[in-house]
């Protein structure tokens, strides 16, 4: 079963990430655009980070069979920054029409403030205007609150549900998010978050309906790896291969598939590679001989 | 401080400090001793005595232990800048700084944020130090620092509080957090609590200082 990483930030992995997905089974991500650890101060250092997840990192993923899609925003930590918030959202006009743009995303809230309050709810705004899903980010501090006050805002805001998708969830805060018609993501960390075993018992009494699982791999302390071993986690409880591949590759195609800009299918396999193609000039090869499969073969 | 400099940086902090004094922080000189003041004067702790804590007084607020001597240079450079400088150049350069600042620098800056002249200008700074991925920031604005009692509103310092539990940084020495601990605060310590036993995760022997309401026990 080909299975689907929808929160993973690609830019900070390397190509032995990209490696050891694609021979774990993993043909697609979404990649939503985030805080790279330290604050950015101008906007156009945003604009460089959206092109590269439009271009090189697309490219990237591909050298490796890896179905590689993206979501922009600016993300909550940021948001704080006023004298750069509205200039990033202004720039988003310019880039949420482009392809291989998914969702908006990761909006939401961080230390719940009024900027933060204010960029999410423009951003909400924005995925209407453009007709995208949003992605958003729950807080790690005074999650259980911030949840809710994010389902509070999609519903004031009268944005549907079906459309957002809610993240990082956890044991306190999943029954508040499925009862509101939004779908629940769930990032699999090695020490914080939700972990594989945890997760294994929420699909255990939830079962699999608009329930997504991640890595949310970024620079820090994470594992690209965590969609599959959740997987594994699942089928040692003796959860079903059906409901595993409703949470691991059918819900995050159908969600990021109402965008109208996911070309891939509900049964797809993985894409072909092509090592030979370059992109504006650049490899992702240092003196290696290309790897070439056969037009849409299967990535083993 | 000049006790502990090396015997080269001594001149050579005695003139930064002089053109700080007479320039303030915008000319080239003061730049150059702010971004070389870890190469003349090095990273060690500075700490004081039981009799140079008994002689300084009540300056031993401004010297407290567990500064490092660039922190502490740097501290006193702009300290000594600021004197010249018209508010708005002040608070301009605080800023730039901080965001133009490498790690040490940033160090130095949310230690001496509670010494600047009018410090309640700086809560934008002390927000950044508390957002930052870098600990080291979060450490010293919780470690001995009157500054976020004194100056940070209720979300920001209910943000910083409860970042420091997440991250297992000791709220021991936050002084001011008793008078601080207000019931918005200790409900979300309690969110923290309740979510990390959901989880099956262990609970920080912290939580209690606000959970248990310790009223200034801490200062």
């Amino acid at each position: 079963m080909p299975l689907f990483d929808p929160h993973i930030h690609m830019t900070s992995r390397t190509t032995d990430d990209y490696q050891a997905m694609a021979a774990a089974g993993i043909a697609a991500i979404v990649e939503p655009a985030f805080w790279v650890g330290q604050p950015r101060t101008h906007v156009g250092t945003f604009e460089d980070y959206f092109l590269s997840l439009l271009g090189w990192e697309r490219f990237r993923a591909q050298q490796f069979g890896i179905r590689h899609f993206c979501a922009l925003a600016l993300n909550p930590k940021e948001a704080n920054n006023e004298a750069l918030a509205s200039g990033v959202i202004d720039l988003l006009r310019q880039y949420l029409e482009k392809d291989g743009v998914v969702a908006v995303g990761e909006i939401g809230y961080d230390d719940q403030t009024e900027p933060e309050h204010r960029c999410f709810a423009e951003q909400l705004a924005l995925a209407r205007e453009f007709e995208l899903p949003v992605l958003i980010h729950t807080p790690h501090r005074d999650k259980k609150r911030g949840t809710l006050r994010t389902l509070e805002l999609i519903k004031d805001s009268q944005f549907p549900p079906e459309l957002a998708l809610v993240d990082h969830n956890n044991e306190e805060t999943l029954d508040a998010v499925l009862h509101s018609g939004c779908w629940a993501g769930h990032s699999i960390y090695p020490a914080t978050k939700m972990d594989e075993t945890r997760m294994a018992a929420l699909v255990k009494t939830h079962g699999p309906d608009r329930i997504l699982v991640n890595s949310a791999a970024d620079w820090g302390v994470s594992d690209p790896l965590k969609v599959p071993k959740t997987a594994q986690a699942m089928r040692e409880v003796g959860i079903g291969e059906s409901a595993i591949e409703t949470i691991c590759w059918r819900n995050p195609v159908q969600f990021f598939a109402q965008s109208g800009r996911m070309d891939i299918a509900l049964g797809a396999s993985a894409a072909a590679v092509d090592q030979r193609r370059l992109w504006e000039g650049n490899s992702v090869l240092r003196g290696q001989a290309p790897r070439i499969d056969e037009p849409h073969g299967k990535v083993g | 401080m000049s006790a502990r400099l090396s015997f080269a940086a001594v001149p050579w902090f005695a003139d930064a400090l002089a053109a700080a004094a007479q320039r303030g922080a915008t000319d080239r000189t003061f730049l150059a001793a702010w971004n070389g003041m870890g190469r003349h004067l090095g990273g060690a702790p500075v700490l004081l005595s039981q009799t140079e804590m008994a002689t300084l007084g009540s300056e031993a607020a401004v010297a407290p232990q567990r500064w490092a001597l660039d922190e502490l240079g740097r501290a006193v450079l702009l300290l000594s800048a600021m004197d010249v400088m018209t508010p708005e150049q002040q608070e301009r350069t605080v800023v730039e700084l901080f965001r133009k600042g490498e790690l040490r620098q940033q160090q130095a800056l949310a230690r001496v944020l509670g010494y600047l002249p009018d410090p309640g200008r700086f809560v934008g700074v002390a927000a950044d130090a508390i957002r930052s991925n870098a600990l080291s920031l979060l450490e010293i604005m919780v470690g001995g620092n009157a500054f976020p009692a004194m100056h940070l509103p209720e979300l920001t310092f209910n943000q910083m509080v409860v970042k420091a539990l997440f991250n297992d940084i000791s709220l021991q020495h936050l002084p001011g957090l008793g008078r601080r601990c207000t019931s918005e605060l200790v409900r979300m310590v309690r969110a923290m609590v309740s979510e990390r036993t959901a989880a099956g995760r262990p609970v920080p022997a912290d939580v209690a200082l606000i959970t248990q309401g310790e009223p200034d026990a801490t200062v």
